[in-house]
């Protein structure tokens, strides 16, 4: 190992109660930094991730009216098959199949208006939220299961409960009014009060018949392996399906993804704020340090050590100093990442976080260009900020250096 | 009392520590006056935000309609009312509206929405919608059943400006309300959910149309900002109560009519709280690195002083002084830095870097321009300043303890 | 012969019994709705519809044929006077005549109340329901004012459009529907259709006024009272048809 290292290491811990302290201040600033921001990403990544299971999907695929006006009529005949073969280049975790439109739901007291989706039970599993099953009662078996299932906070509105029947009542691919009676076979629990408002589950080929549909869906989602291959596959469908429309779960949920910028921006502020902060306590130890060793520098000079060289040193301990905090402050928060990678609970914001469209728990995320922006900056900031000991302590003068007079 | 002297030189003999500290004490000051304003401020517009499209700072409406929204509830002879709330200052807009709801058909398609009969000359006062009509124009009292309707209903009805609108609701007195109205306006408010469902006729038409004999179901207020409206709401109270009406009347302020948004900002204010928290800490371990070692350094000067018969608590009184002049410079310069860059952005500004396009497309604030307020100034100062003072606290203690002896040989 | 006479007559009185007795459930319901809405009608009537702090007072004229169809025009009081409701199968029809327009009532608002009235617009298209969606059981009989009384309680099939739990009916042995309970799926008591003075109209015996109540809500109710009804009348096809809805003759 060259000699400037070998010396810088042994001069910081010279004075180990000071390289300590300033060491636990870098790394107290990286693991706040690191923390903060991953908690920041679980927040809105996590609501990513919300939208994309809230049967949005990667992808979706409708016929050309339907956006905008969500009926039966506006159904289509494209299996999942097809579309998974056209994506073959690329990998498909699921492929699903739906009937969704709206429609009322009534109870013995109340009737309130829902989304009704019909579904391939197995199919969905990989893909949203409704795969990850019910709290109460039972999922549905299969496309043709009879029963219904409804959010836990709709059957609270309804006043109603599992086992019972509720009616729905919409119009069918020829606008004509239809009707049926369905149990309630499942409630499932969603991260929002909200989706347990919106969405009931019947299985699809049940909602194709009692719709008049035939072969008909609403609409296709699909999950690919790979969250980043979206604009490929996008790409792709568009060709094989000129006539459909095809939409990315950016376009249909733009709201998450401007969160996402504005979190990028404010996160280097915040991480060139922190650094900075910790900067003002490097510096002011490494002015203390270089003082200290004024008649050192002196008599090194004197023996024909080259300023620059000493400069280089001084430099190579601030450097150390920053590196072994980043390392440690990293190493704490990568620590509490793990204990925390359970979540941390909002439900003393429960309705605040509803509104804004996060779940009732945050779980922290791990974004490596974050991490590694934060110890770029830091290695950086810290080493222009030692800088000026570091040259100040090259431009000792030998001679009265040694007197210990002073600068 | 030569402390104080003795502290104020004893700071200046070491002119690039006493800057450091008192830099990283006013910078972090500086900064989180920075963002405390900014935070207050974006509160503040999104606030704005929110209650400007429709719901105003506050309503005030028969009581127990906010929960159960029944047509009968209605507000009698409100003008009186109208003109006594007006006199109050701060009041920035004020109008009337009747609501109602029911079924709305082009010529293919019908949709339950809201009714809304508004007076077209003062509900700009209270609501961004006449502002925001991206096709036609808004209601005046010129024109007999106009209607202006959101931009996703439009969409869904198949319908433009200059087309009819068929109407059918119920009125006070539950008879049938039919009608043609004429789509002279088209708005898009920003919001989906009232773009979709919301359909303003004027309040004279909605008068004859739904029998109000001139009741109505809500007196929305605007006010300058929230925390105006919440000086506004006894004021109200006691102007209905002066009227002693026989409906029994309830004031509704933005939190009640947005309970959502009210807890939003607590969620955000915490979260804030989190990072600043953060930052006060890592402050406060530099000011303890610089405290602690200013006294590891001067050790055989303490010894020296010691040995000369100064008891050890004028010493670590000594210290006190020393870091509270610090810390009182740093929070000058903080507050003046902090003040200096507030206002800079407050007059040109500000937008999280790569929000802006993306903000403007959804109708929400993209520039915040912070304010110097009492809150946002005394806070950060406080907390820094008091946290600097607690990092004194190990290193006083430690001068409490020298021994003269090991000092003098630099042994602390 | 002879001998074979008491035994023929026996077993042809047996026979009747036995057919009298083997009227289902299922018939008698069938049966009342039949006599209830016969193979047409038209009548006058006056709809009251009352809460605890006001009631109002709509007069209609009500065109029937089978259980599929029917139209209902207001006459009085004059603000709705000339509206009209068109019922075809599941789907309802509405027309006022200060717009000239006939509005089809969509999926949306088929819970919603009727004219304000405690009836919905799918209440007016569901009359015949009761007949093939439920199952009927005879759960006992009573006597009252010289009548016998059959007491039936018809719970909805499994896919039944029908939010109730059960409903039972209370059937004289003229055909005549005493009364009709609506109770959730928990047993609860919600709604109650009650027949009222009891009197012959256009030859048959008729509940001249019908209620129904909201047994939650305090002294909620709409009441209908026929003033004059006349059945198995000749309607048209041309009268249950959205022309005839905006044009009445």
């Amino acid at each position: 190992m060259p000699i400037i290292l070998k010396l810088a290491f042994r001069n910081i811990w010279r004075n180990p109660k000071r390289s300590l302290i300033t060491i636990g201040a870098i790394s107290i600033g990286v693991w706040s930094a690191v923390t903060l921001s991953s908690i920041a990403r679980g927040l809105s990544y996590g609501m990513a991730d919300d939208a994309i299971n809230n049967l949005v999907g990667h992808v979706q695929i409708h016929a050309p009216k339907y956006l905008d006006d969500p009926a039966a009529e506006f159904n289509f005949n494209i299996s999942s098959s097809i579309v998974r073969d056209r994506l073959s280049s690329l990998k498909v975790r699921a492929v699903a199949e739906r009937v969704r439109v709206p429609a009322v739901l009534l109870s013995e007291r109340e009737s309130v208006g829902v989304n009704l989706v019909g579904i391939d039970p197995q199919t969905e599993k990989s893909l949203s939220f409704i795969g990850d099953g019910v709290s109460e009662g039972l999922e549905l078996m299969d496309q043709k299961d009879p029963g219904i299932i409804i959010g836990k906070r709709l059957k609270e509105i309804l006043k109603t409960k599992l086992g019972n029947r509720v009616v729905l009542v919409t119009q069918d691919s020829n606008n004509s009014i239809v009707d049926r009676g369905f149990r309630i076979v499942g409630v499932f629990d969603a991260k929002l009060e909200s989706t347990e408002k919106a969405f009931v589950f019947v299985g699809r080929e049940v909602a194709q018949s009692f719709l008049n549909l035939e072969d008909g869906i609403s609409e296709i989602s699909l999950k690919l392996e790979d969250a980043e291959m979206v604009d490929a596959a996008i790409a792709t469908l568009k060709m094989e399906f000129p006539e459909m429309e095809i939409d990315s779960w950016y376009v249909l949920e733009p709201l998450v993804i401007a969160l996402r910028k504005v979190q990028d921006g404010f996160l280097i502020i915040w991480f060139f704020i922190v650094i900075v902060s910790v900067s003002f306590g490097v510096v002011n130890t490494q002015l203390m340090s270089t003082f200290e060793r004024m008649r050192e520098f002196g008599v090194m000079m004197a023996l024909g050590l080259k300023p620059k060289r000493l400069l280089s040193m001084v430099t190579v301990e601030s450097l150390m100093l920053l590196v072994i905090g980043l390392s440690m402050g990293n190493l704490m928060g990568a620590m509490n990442f793990f204990i925390l990678s359970d979540g941390i609970d909002l439900s003393t914001f429960a309705a605040a976080s509803e509104q804004l469209g996060f779940g009732k728990i945050v779980i922290p995320r791990f974004i490596a260009r974050d991490w590694i922006q934060c110890s770029v900056l830091l290695v950086v900031i810290g080493l222009i900020s030692t800088l000026y000991p570091a040259w100040k302590g090259s431009r000792y003068d030998p001679v009265t250096s040694i007197s210990g007079r002073g600068v | 009392m030569i402390l104080p002297q003795l502290g104020w030189r004893n700071i200046w003999r070491n002119p690039k520590r006493t800057i450091l500290t008192v830099g990283a004490i006013g910078f972090s000051i500086m900064v989180l006056e920075f963002f405390f304003s900014l935070q207050l401020k974006t509160y503040d517009a999104a606030i704005s935000a929110s209650v400007g499209i429709l719901h105003g700072h506050i309503q005030i409406q028969g009581e127990g309609y906010n929960d159960n929204p029944e047509i009968r509830n209605v507000i009698t002879s409100a003008n009186n009312l109208k003109a006594q709330i007006r006199e109050l200052s701060s009041i920035e807009g004020l109008s009337m509206r009747g609501v109602g709801f029911g079924l709305v058909s082009s010529e293919t398609r019908s949709y339950g929405v809201q009714i809304l009969g508004v007076e077209p000359e003062s509900e700009g006062e209270v609501s961004n919608i006449p502002g925001l009509i991206k096709d036609g124009v808004y209601l005046d009292n010129n024109q007999y059943l106009g209607a202006v309707i959101g931009s996703v209903l439009a969409k869904n009805l198949k319908i433009g400006t200059g087309q009819p609108l068929t109407l059918m609701s119920q009125g006070l007195d539950g008879s049938l309300v039919a009608t043609v109205l004429t789509v002279i306006g088209i708005f898009e408010s920003g919001s989906t959910e009232i773009d979709r469902s919301t359909v303003e006729i004027s309040y004279r038409d909605f008068d004859e149309l739904f029998e109000m004999n001139g009741g109505a179901h809500a007196i929305v207020v605007r006010s300058k900002d929230a925390d105006t409206a919440q000086e506004l709401l006894t004021p109200i109270s006691q102007i209905i109560l002066s009227q002693q009406r026989e409906e029994k009347l309830a004031v509704l302020d933005w939190q009640k009519l947005l309970p959502g948004l009210k807890q939003s900002i607590d969620l955000d204010m915490s979260a804030g709280w989190l990072f600043y928290t953060s930052l006060i800490v890592i402050v406060s371990f530099s000011i303890l690195n610089t405290f602690l070692m200013s006294v590891l350094e001067r050790g055989h000067e303490f010894g020296v002083i010691l040995s000369l018969g100064l008891k050890p608590k004028f010493m670590a009184g000594l210290l006190f002084l020393e870091a509270l002049f610090l810390i009182l410079i740093g929070i000058l310069i903080g507050n003046l830095f902090g003040a200096l860059i507030v206002e800079y952005f407050g007059s040109v500004g500000f937008s999280a870097p790569g929000a802006e396009e993306v903000l403007k497309k959804w109708n929400l604030p993209s520039r915040i321009f912070p304010e110097v307020s009492l809150k946002s100034f005394f806070w950060p100062s406080f907390t820094v300043g008091v946290s600097a003072i607690f990092s004194t606290l190990y290193p006083m203690f430690k001068v409490l303890r020298l021994d003269p002896l090991k000092a003098l040989k630099g042994e602390v | 012969m002879s001998k074979l006479l008491p035994i023929i007559l026996s077993l042809s009185f047996i026979m009747m019994t036995t057919v009298c007795r083997a009227q289902s459930p299922q018939d008698l319901v069938e049966g009342a709705v039949n006599y209830w809405r016969d193979n047409s009608s038209k009548a006058e009537a006056d709809m009251v519809i009352h809460r605890p702090d006001w009631e109002r007072k709509l007069s209609i004229i009500t065109l029937t044929e089978g259980n599929e169809r029917s139209l209902v025009r207001f006459t009085a009081p004059a603000k709705d006077a000339g509206s009209a409701t068109l019922s075809i199968g599941d789907e309802t029809w509405s027309f006022a005549p200060k717009i000239n327009r006939v509005i089809k009532i969509p999926a949306s608002m088929k819970a919603q109340s009727w004219m304000g009235s405690d009836f919905s617009y799918r209440d007016l298209t569901k009359s015949d329901d009761i007949i093939d969606q439920y199952i009927h059981k005879l759960v006992s009989e009573k006597e009252n004012d010289g009548h016998r009384i059959f007491i039936i309680e018809s719970t909805p099939k499994e896919f039944a459009p029908v939010v109730w739990g059960k409903e039972v009916l209370e059937i004289r042995d003229d055909k005549i529907i005493l009364k009709h309970e609506f109770y959730d799926q928990s047993g609860k008591l919600i709604k109650v259709l009650e027949a009222k003075k009891i009197t012959e109209m256009d030859g048959k015996l008729y509940p001249k006024v019908m209620r129904i109540t909201k047994v939650e809500e305090k002294d909620e109710w709409t009441e209908i009272v026929h003033n004059s009804i006349k059945f198995n009348i000749e309607i048209s096809d041309t009268e249950f048809t959205l022309s005839s809805l905006s044009n009445p003759r």
